[in-house]
């Protein structure tokens, strides 16, 4: 049983992690971020290059570079179209996504590579009588703290407050005063060290790079943020949880003859709660049609 | 976007009640020159050397997809990620239902009977598969029809990664997530060539429809034209099902030209690069599908024959394996950026006429001039 708990809350803390950097960019330009995926995958590549360095430099080197390419996308594809339609600014995304996958390809190569970064979190630990994988523990603190960081800064600092504020309503946001230029790069440098931390965490987890790794965790994160409320942040958080709790229950209770479906379980559940909750199901007013 | 085209919508919607038949031959005339330069353009590109064949082939295969994208997602103006799922299920249709039976009880023992006996000539194949497009399209669509905007995208979405997900798990039925072989290479220029152009006449003639111009003025302001009592979601089901057997046939030419494909072909990379024409083209007119398809299918080529070492003409370029891409990619950035609206503008190419027509600029934000029209 604590194994499943701790599988669960670590999957979910992942999915949160993957969520709220989707989120957080959603909110301010209501921007759903293809290229959240690239950006893990950019975090991913950068640690397989300095694998050989001592832990804690190599994660900051991923996280500078992460946020820095969150940055750099921002001002070079998604400012230019910030008042465009949406949908133009999902083909937008779809494009920096593509383009990224393609750059890696590359510089890298399309087969992927193994690295040894994080290896010695795969040792078990005891706790309460049951063996759990350290790399979990870690995942779930990781979580923990980063989620408490990104709670301080959005309640304690200026740039925090006015974040929210411009999610809740952008026009009013900026006639207070609030630099647009200035909150929407906040959001974006901040996916990006969100991005740089599940990059760690998946590296950790699977040991494996490759150009098309950003695909599997950017749809995570849409799921869960789809779950949870597009637009809002706490709705991110939760419905990462409530989907990694999902996983793991479906891969519990699902006959192993159907295990392989799944994902198409996951994503059926998806449809379902668009369906009954369009906005999601701690869905934000922000998205209803004014007339 | 263009503004002005919702109101003249539905404008020309009370202005022709006779519905499709009533056309002067004045309008016409675009869709028939386009088609025979089409046409002319292909057959003459065709004859030239099997490389520029299979130009032809990729291309028209490439158009009759975005057609049948555009004759949803363009005249709704509602995003669908999921109609290459429809591909998909269009391209397996017809394998299974063409693949000489004793070489599917080898590849497929499992099959149900009449599937494992069913071996059709590539036309009921194609229809065949369209019908299976349009059916999954109906399932899809009743429920997924009242949704807008991003949960519209997203719900779509999850549909191509279900899509995807059975397809690779369900191995008795699909063969799994390797490779369906022997599905017998039937796809000519000359056929995909009739395929291309009966899709182009059938948007054409459902943009103009009743339906279409309903359709239309949804796209361009929803509650004005919910107000003028359109129904919208009955509409949209309507041109989701016809989009759907669209591409579902589509896909089995696709499949019938590839001979062995597996599910990871009818995912992102596909959905991306289909959406990118539309969207390059201009996404609210058929002019700009059409273009937008012609334009990155060439760009795509030329890219591709130097990635592969092929060479294009006196050039020779030994290109690194990701270059297509990634250009191709950045090519859609700077349209987006520079071109939101498309190369057409959202506008439907037209002959040249003798009156010189006042320009409209299209504004960057369309929503107050929409509003005055409507």
């Amino acid at each position: 049983m604590t194994q499943h708990v701790v599988d669960a809350l670590s999957a979910g803390s992942l999915d949160a992690l993957l969520a709220l950097g989707i989120a957080l960019v959603f909110g301010v330009m209501h921007l759903v971020n293809f290229a959240h995926g690239e950006l893990i995958m950019v975090g991913s590549y950068v640690i397989l290059s300095f694998a050989g360095l001592p832990w804690p430099i190599t994660v900051l080197l991923a996280v500078f570079s992460v946020a820095g390419t969150a940055l750099l996308m921002e001002r070079v594809a998604f400012r230019p179209v910030r008042h465009a339609s949406p949908t133009t600014m999902l083909v937008t995304s779809f494009a920096v996504s593509i383009l990224l996958q393609s750059l890696a390809v590359i510089v890298a190569g399309r087969r992927p590579k193994g690295t040894s970064f994080g290896a010695g979190l795969s040792r078990p630990v005891v706790i309460a009588g049951t063996r759990v994988a350290l790399v979990d523990i870690v995942s779930i603190a990781v979580a923990a703290v980063l989620v408490g960081l990104l709670v301080l800064f959005l309640k304690r600092t200026w740039t925090g407050v006015a974040m929210r504020g411009a999610a809740e309503d952008f026009t009013m946001a900026r006639l207070l005063g609030v630099d647009a230029n200035l909150v929407i790069a906040a959001a974006f440098i901040m996916s990006g060290v969100l991005a740089a931390a599940a990059a760690v965490l998946l590296v950790a987890q699977t040991g494996t790079v490759s150009p098309t790794m950003g695909l599997q965790p950017v749809l995570i994160g849409f799921v869960a943020t789809v779950i949870g409320g597009i637009g809002t942040l706490a709705g991110a958080a939760v419905g990462g949880f409530v989907l990694g709790v999902v996983t793991v229950v479906l891969q519990e209770a699902l006959p192993l003859s159907t295990r392989g479906y799944r994902d198409a379980f996951v994503f059926g559940f998806v449809i379902l709660v668009l369906l009954v909750r369009p906005g999601g199901l701690f869905g934000s007013r922000a998205l209803e049609e004014r007339v | 976007m263009l503004p002005t085209e919702g109101a003249t919508a539905v404008r020309a919607g009370a202005a022709t009640e006779g519905g499709i038949l009533r056309r002067s031959a004045a309008t016409v005339a675009p869709l028939a020159v386009g088609l025979a330069a089409l046409a002319a353009g292909s057959v003459a590109l065709a004859a030239v050397s099997s490389g520029f064949n299979n130009f032809v082939l990729t291309t028209l295969i490439n158009l009759t997809i975005v057609v049948g994208l555009y004759v949803f997602i363009g005249t709704s103006g509602v995003l669908s990620f999921g109609h290459i799922s429809f591909m998909a299920i269009g391209a397996y249709t017809a394998a299974l239902t063409t693949i000489p039976t004793g070489q599917k009880q080898f590849i497929l023992p499992n099959l149900p009977r009449f599937i494992a006996h069913a071996e059709l000539t590539t036309t009921e194949s194609l229809l065949l598969a369209g019908v299976a497009a349009a059916l999954a399209a109906v399932v899809v669509g009743v429920p997924l029809m009242r949704l807008n905007g991003i949960a519209a995208a997203i719900a779509t979405l999850a549909a191509l990664v279900i899509v995807n997900v059975v397809a690779s798990q369900w191995a008795s039925l699909t063969g799994g997530a390797t490779a369906l072989v022997g599905v017998p290479v039937t796809t000519t220029a000359h056929s995909v060539l009739l395929w291309a152009c009966a899709a182009v006449a059938v948007a054409w003639a459902f943009q103009r429809s009743r339906v279409g111009l309903r359709l239309r003025a949804s796209r361009e302001d929803l509650i004005a034209a919910r107000g003028a009592g359109i129904g919208i979601v009955g509409e949209r089901l309507f041109a989701f099902v016809l989009s759907g057997f669209i591409v579902g046939v589509a896909g089995a030419i696709y499949g019938h030209y590839l001979g062995a494909f597996s599910p990871d072909q009818f995912y992102f990379h596909l959905t991306f690069f289909t959406l990118a024409m539309l969207v390059v083209g201009g996404i609210s007119s058929l002019s700009g599908a059409v273009v937008g398809t012609l334009a990155i299918s060439t760009v795509q080529e030329i890219l591709g024959r130097l990635e592969n070492g092929e060479g294009v003409g006196p050039i020779h370029l030994n290109l690194r394996d990701g270059v297509t891409d990634a250009v191709l990619a950045i090519i859609v950035l700077v349209i987006m950026i520079v071109r939101p609206a498309g190369i057409t503008g959202g506008r439907e190419l037209s002959l040249p006429r003798p009156r010189r027509v006042p320009r409209v600029i299209a504004p960057s934000r369309p929503a107050a001039s929409e509003r005055e029209d409507a």
